[in-house]
């Protein structure tokens, strides 16, 4: 790879249960300040699961816009993290046509709210069954990446992912390639999902798999952790500014860090079950497409969602791929604090990992006061720890239907 | 129905269909819905959400001729005029 076609991040921007801007976000999740609260939208009795991380006040945000209550929330969460992201790497909204700029994002399940509001309402009103005529253009998963394009005028490559929970991530590290390759200069790439909805949680709650957790809810999510309660839903949206650092260098943008390597690939096996062979595989991979080698991370931030079956096995996984250096690196889990936000869960995982590596403290898992005895790691519980070194860190994601993503991160 | 009622009601859906800064920049023609500079898809997300308002439904709704007709605020009044009058 040819030193131009770099990949540096010149901005960041997230919609979060801890928080709607990156400086917030920071302080909360070095704090280990949880987002889980009860849902309150809607009657949780059938399900189990009381608890969600829920993003509020984001009409509050001066990135959030007054039409933005006309289009589903995940692409309004969208909206707000990339003019964040965009707003920090100085790029203006206007209508030119940028026709070397491109929008990558990642999405597990898209307008899904606004798809079933719209199912709602068409059978209760039999009489008159008629749907408002954004409803489609809300729906569709690339709803989120036009919204952003229009608005900007990125005439350049648009790419929607849909690959469950490794989503973001994976649309991210397809800019990647576009950047690399020359074929675009400039990406704005991220995740976003809203899955906080009553038909969605009676089927997670049938998949056995929510959270039981009823007390205190920011206690409910607990990777790695024998009590674990099970998976924590949440909704957020998690984006980069990513272009080529000749781009960079030329427009005298500030060069926050850089994305060094990246790698996906697929558990072939089984719809929904992790397998340790190819997330010691996809994490290889994505050092080897760095250049490094395991001796140079410096911290990890786990996929984590606090199943049994996620959390031993991705822990497996590290020691497989770190041998002995395993238990010296901080590994964390800010599902711990914000949930699981599904496509947005790795560019979470990534952004959290190069702000850990900027700011040279790690941090936490919280709610890990009973560690899992086959999870035997340094998972940075409960408070955050001071790394010694902060060179290079990893951030997974690992979705259902088997799409495993990492990526290498390092700081300017 | 009273027309300057009607009238009130659709600037209200159009204020809160437009952002604040376009509301202001807009707020003497705000009766010239062609003149909103709106798209098409916007156009007829508004048209749809004044017709929910005034309850009008598919078989007393704006037809598509109606539609390229309607150029103010009072166009759409006498339109709803209309219908609730054949009702």
């Amino acid at each position: 790879m040819s030193t131009a076609n770099r990949v540096v991040i010149t901005g960041l921007g997230v919609a979060s249960p801890v928080g709607n801007d990156i400086e917030t976000f920071w302080k909360n999740s070095e704090a280990g300040v949880s987002g889980i609260r009860t849902i309150e939208r809607f009657d949780t009795t059938p399900f189990g699961c009381v608890v969600a991380g829920q993003v509020t006040g984001l009409e509050e945000s001066p990135y959030y816009r007054k039409k933005y209550k006309n289009i589903d929330p995940c692409s309004a969460m969208a909206l707000v993290a990339a003019n964040q992201a965009l707003s920090q790497a100085g790029i203006e909204m206007e209508n030119s046509g940028k026709s070397r700029f491109g929008t990558y994002v990642g999405t597990g399940i898209g307008g899904v709210f606004t798809h079933e509001a719209t199912c709602m309402k068409y059978f209760e009103r039999q009489d008159d069954p008629r749907i408002s005529p954004l409803a489609i253009v809300q729906v569709m998963n690339n709803s989120s990446a036009c919204e952003i394009a229009m608005r900007y005028g990125f005439s350049g490559e648009s790419l929607t992912v849909s690959t469950a929970c490794a989503a973001g991530l994976q649309a991210m590290g397809e800019a990647v390639w576009a950047i690399r390759s020359g074929r675009s200069d400039l990406v704005v790439a991220g995740g976003t999902d809203a899955p906080i909805s009553r038909p969605l949680y009676s089927a997670w709650h049938c998949m056995r798999v929510l959270s039981s957790w009823d007390g205190e809810p920011g206690a409910a999510s607990r990777p790695f952790s024998e009590d674990r309660s099970g998976l924590v839903l949440a909704e957020g949206a998690a984006f980069v500014v990513l272009e080529s650092e000749r781009h960079a260098d030329e427009r005298g943008a500030e060069v926050i860090g850089y994305v060094d390597g990246f790698a996906s690939n697929t558990t072939h096996a089984h719809m929904t079950r992790p397998s340790m062979e190819h997330e010691v595989e996809v994490m290889s991979g994505a050092l080897e497409d760095a250049g490094i080698t395991t001796e140079s991370v410096d911290f990890i931030h786990a996929h984590g969602t606090g199943t049994q079956a996620n959390d031993v096995i991705e822990t497996n996984a590290i020691k497989g791929l770190f041998g002995e250096r395993a238990i010296d690196i901080p590994v964390s889990s800010g599902k711990s604090m914000i949930g699981h936000t599904l496509g947005a869960s790795g560019m979470f995982a990534m952004i959290s990992s190069l702000l850990t590596l900027k700011h040279g403290v790690a941090t936490p898992t919280i709610n890990l006061e009973n560690p899992d005895p086959k999870c035997d790691l340094n998972y940075v519980p409960n408070r955050s720890q001071r790394l010694t070194r902060s060179r290079y860190a990893i951030a997974n994601a690992f979705g259902f239907g088997g799409t495993n993503a990492t990526a290498v991160v390092s700081v300017a | 129905m009273d027309r300057d009622d009607i009238k009130l009601r659709v600037r209200t859906i159009i204020q809160d269909h437009l952002e604040d800064e376009e509301v202001e920049y807009l707020e003497n023609s705000l009766d010239s819905i062609r003149g909103l500079g709106i798209d098409s898809l916007s156009f007829v997300e508004l048209i749809f959400r004044i017709e929910e308002e005034f309850g009008l439904k598919s078989d007393n709704g704006f037809t598509d001729e109606q539609l390229y007709e309607i150029a103010t605020t009072d166009d759409v009044a006498d339109l709803i005029i209309a219908a609730k009058n054949a009702e």
